[in-house]
């Protein structure tokens, strides 16, 4: 018991959070300001970009932080929708984590629209979603599926397509 | 007597006070996390940095509580490489000791595991399916999972563990009894380089490694390892032996009960991984030599003996999307397992055994999304034991036999709220014929967060090759021996409280049947036999909490009431189990502790005797990133030095073996990028 003094000094130095790497909400909330920035919407779309988060939304802070954010001459609107049925409205939508047993619905219901889907789920990319999110070596790092941005009418820029991890 | 329970009252204040310590700092830092939200560092600077420059910068994940991807409607616990690293895990069963309801009893040369009720010392680890990677680990012989210094994996190498009790397990097959445990192995990428490990411990311990891993220019994922142990291991003291009974001079016979220089071990690991659009080729090797202190079967004590199990498998694996709705996944293996025992008999003297298994197999699965509201999983699957062979000096036989499996799974939501979930498996085999094992499982959710699974199953263990064919001068085979049987029912409730707590409970009722018992017949030769009932009623519970701050707890708690076929408590089943893990980062994120809680209560030896309980507490101290490339971490095994006592086998003298008091371990790693 000798060393009790000690270990029990070392636990109450306990925790304390200096990371100097970036959050990954903030970096996610980053992404997706840079993904609209990179995305060209039908010419119907008005001056409105409305990023909408489902439900359950894990980085509240960070999305208020671009709320109001000018992209390409339209002004970004983060809108927290309660139901699905409102989806059709988005020109971004996010789908967190818990959104996952949803997503066939939500797809199903979006059926096609300009919406440029955007997931936490690197294993959703087949299932229709375009571009998926995922951590790898401390780096963010996103995939896109290109197969649903063209039934959609949208139109991501090459330089988007070419920092993409991997492209479907 | 006074004395000890002086310091056992003296190690429970001290314990009582280490708990509230903890309690303390806990708090401490949950409130520092909240005062450290605030002054959070302006993400508008973010958006100004081209997607270019974001792709490049270090991230630190938002912490998240893993989420099971086992296809099973059953309450997943999982332990990724975070915590083996943060508690200081050496071996499969470190790991699986931590998980609710397990335990690994050691023989005093192969480690084992029982839970639900499962766990008769000398069963080895032959009702549970260990699986790395999708391949079924249990050797052809003794279907034994090796989960000690003799296990196919380096920890290092884990990504992440999940354990599936319970008949959720049904498409996974044979062994499964009371459930499977799904490894799944890191990537070449997560090692990005060359990484060279040494490790010294107590008992003159000693272990390196070296791993490659890298993701090549072509896109190919390509990992390979190599490491070797050795241990010098302990003189142990077997009062059991201390004695002059057999007439025989004491001092050279059994030498005052003390087995010396008889706990070496010795085990060379190779595991390499080549993943190439969609198409995994595999590969494990180990051959792990033990001498055997116990003196077990017969033979003589404190002479020469030794348990030497070596096992390899290859296998490889395709993933495709066939159409936009079908997945496919097959495989093809091969496995080998060869047992090298060799014992000092009294009457004939040195003698070796040398039992080799080879098997090979396939199997596809097909997972089918036509439906909206349904989700199909179906495949086959084929084995061939073709060689099973018995070699000792009793003389030699061998044998072979095959399995050829159709298993489907079908989940309908019936509403967005309740899910169906009924699957089976048919298993034709050559050696005990056909079987259906079925499952059926209502799964609602009342709301997003809170999930209900109630089910009902019916799993079989095909008796091992060795409870079949194997035979000798004392024990004859029994070529009809059948399967063994359990029925599960099992209530499972999950509250996902935010994506940060979990809680978890489960309710279950095994009923088991066909029992393979070992039994002594009317010639005096002993055979194995199916007899008996067996039932086991448990409740288990979970919380997983984990903190923005880095903190991360997981506690369990466990009851179960296990009776034998002969009525009475099952021997080696304790009836409570307590399970308690909490890591935290300190000195600036700069290093990560581990403190672990085991508690065990007593549990009913062969002898009818009780080996009483215990708790035992680790605690580990591991570097969380790497200074110029190096990383350490230091652990101390059961911290307080407790003396406990593990259940032995029937096959041995003594009634129960000691156990390790307080040994350290430090590992120390450098990577070449």
């Amino acid at each position: 018991m000798r060393f009790m003094p000690w270990l029990l000094s070392g636990l109450l130095l306990a925790p304390l959070c200096h990371a100097d790497p970036v959050p990954e909400g903030k970096m996610k909330v980053a992404f997706l300001y840079n993904f609209g920035l990179l995305t060209e919407w039908p010419a119907s779309t008005g001056s409105t970009l409305r990023l909408c988060v489902l439900s359950q939304d894990p980085f509240a802070e960070s999305m208020n932080d671009i709320d109001g954010q000018e992209v390409n001459g339209r002004k970004l609107q983060i809108v927290r929708l309660s139901s699905t049925t409102e989806v059709k409205a988005c020109q971004i939508l996010y789908l967190g984590e818990a959104e996952t047993p949803r997503v066939k619905s939500i797809l199903n219901t979006l059926n096609d629209a300009p919406v440029l889907t955007v997931s936490d789920d690197a294993n959703l990319a087949k299932s229709g979603i375009m571009i998926s999110m995922f951590m790898t070596n401390r780096r963010l790092v996103f995939n896109v599926n290109t197969n649903p941005v063209k039934r959609s009418g949208l139109t991501l820029s090459s330089r988007l397509l070419r920092l993409a991890k991997n492209v479907d | 007597m006074y004395l000890l329970i002086k310091r056992n009252f003296r190690l429970q204040t001290a314990l009582i006070r280490f708990m509230a310590l903890i309690t303390v700092s806990l708090l401490l830092s949950t409130g520092q996390a909240q005062a450290e939200a605030g002054k959070a560092s302006n993400p508008s600077n973010l958006i100004t940095l081209p997607l270019e420059q974001l792709l490049d910068m270090d991230v630190a994940p938002a912490s998240k509580i893993a989420r099971q991807i086992t296809d099973a409607p059953s309450a997943v616990s999982i332990v990724t490489s975070d915590d083996i690293r943060a508690y200081g895990y050496r071996t499969l069963a470190d790991i699986f000791n931590s998980l609710p309801g397990l335990y690994t009893p050691y023989d005093g040369s192969v480690l084992t595991m029982g839970g639900r009720g499962f766990g008769r010392p000398g069963d080895y680890t032959g009702r549970v399916l260990l699986m790395i990677d999708g391949y079924a680990t249990n050797d052809g012989l003794y279907d034994e999972a090796y989960i000690g210094n003799d296990g196919l994996l380096d920890v290092e190498l884990i990504e992440r563990v999940e354990y599936v009790p319970g008949s959720g397990s049904v498409i996974y097959g044979n062994n499964a009894f009371f459930g499977i445990i799904n490894i799944i192995t890191k990537n070449g990428s997560d090692f990005n380089g060359t990484q060279v490990a040494g490790e010294v411990a107590s008992h003159g311990g000693k272990k390196g490694r070296v791993t490659y891993g890298r993701q090549l220019d072509n896109g190919a994922n390509v990992l390979l390892s190599l490491s070797i142990l050795n241990n010098d291991g302990r003189n142990y003291y077997y009062p059991a032996f201390n004695n002059n009974a057999s007439g025989q001079n004491p001092n050279f016979a059994t030498n005052h009960g003390v087995a010396s220089n008889l706990d070496f071990d010795r085990a060379p690991r190779v595991f390499g991984k080549v993943e190439f659009e969609g198409w995994t080729a595999e590969g494990g090797y180990v051959s792990r030599k033990h001498d055997n202190p116990t003196g077990n079967y017969g033979s003589l004590f404190n002479a020469l003996t030794w348990d030497w199990d070596t096992n390899g498998y290859l296998s490889l694996k395709n993933d495709s999307v066939l159409s936009p709705k079908l997945k496919a996944s097959s495989q093809l293996y091969y496995g080998y397992y060869l047992d090298r025992t060799a014992i000092t008999y009294p009457a004939i003297g040195f003698a070796h055994e040398h039992n080799r298994a080879q098997w090979a197999g396939g199997d596809v699965k097909f997972v089918g999304d036509w439906f909206d509201h349904q989700k199909l999983v179906f495949g086959a699957e084929y084995r061939n034991d073709f060689e099973i062979s018995f070699h000792n000096n009793f003389g030699a036989s061998q044998f072979s036999r095959t399995v050829a499996s159709l298993y489907g799974q079908d989940e309908i939501s019936l509403t967005d709220q309740l899910k169906f979930n009924a699957g089976g498996r048919y298993d034709q085999s050559s050696s005990t014929g056909g079987h259906l094992s079925p499952r059926v499982a209502l799964i609602y959710n009342p709301f997003l967060q809170t999930t209900i699974m109630a089910s009902y199953g019916s799993i079989y263990r095909q008796p091992s090759a060795y409870e079949q064919f194997y035979h000798d001068a004392t024990a004859i085979s029994n070529p009809n021996l059948g399967p063994e049987y359990v029925t599960t029912t099992e209530l499972v409730v999950q509250q996902q409280f935010s994506r940060n707590m979990r809680l978890s409970g489960s309710l279950y009722h095994y009923q088991a049947r066909d029992l393979i018992t070992n039994v002594t017949l009317p010639s005096g030769m002993t055979g194995n036999i199916n007899a008996g009932k067996s039932h086991t009623n448990g409740l288990e519970l979970s919380l997983e909490r984990i903190w923005d701050n880095g903190v991360r707890l997981h506690a369990s708690y466990a009851h179960q009431i296990a009776i034998s076929p002969q009525g009475v408590d099952m021997v080696n089943s304790p009836d409570d189990l307590g399970k308690f893990n909490l890591s935290f980062p300190m000195l600036q994120n700069s290093v990560r502790t581990g403190f672990e809680l085991q508690a065990t209560s007593s549990s009913v030896t062969e002898l009818r005797n009780t080996a009483a309980g215990h708790t035992i507490a680790n605690l580990t101290f591991s570097s969380d990133k790497s200074y110029n490339g190096f990383r350490a971490a230091f652990s101390v095994r059961n911290l307080f030095d407790r003396q406990y006592v593990t259940v032995a086998p029937a096959y041995m003298v003594q009634d129960t073996l000691p156990m390790e008091g307080r040994n350290v371990w430090l590992e120390v790693d450098y990577t070449f990028k």
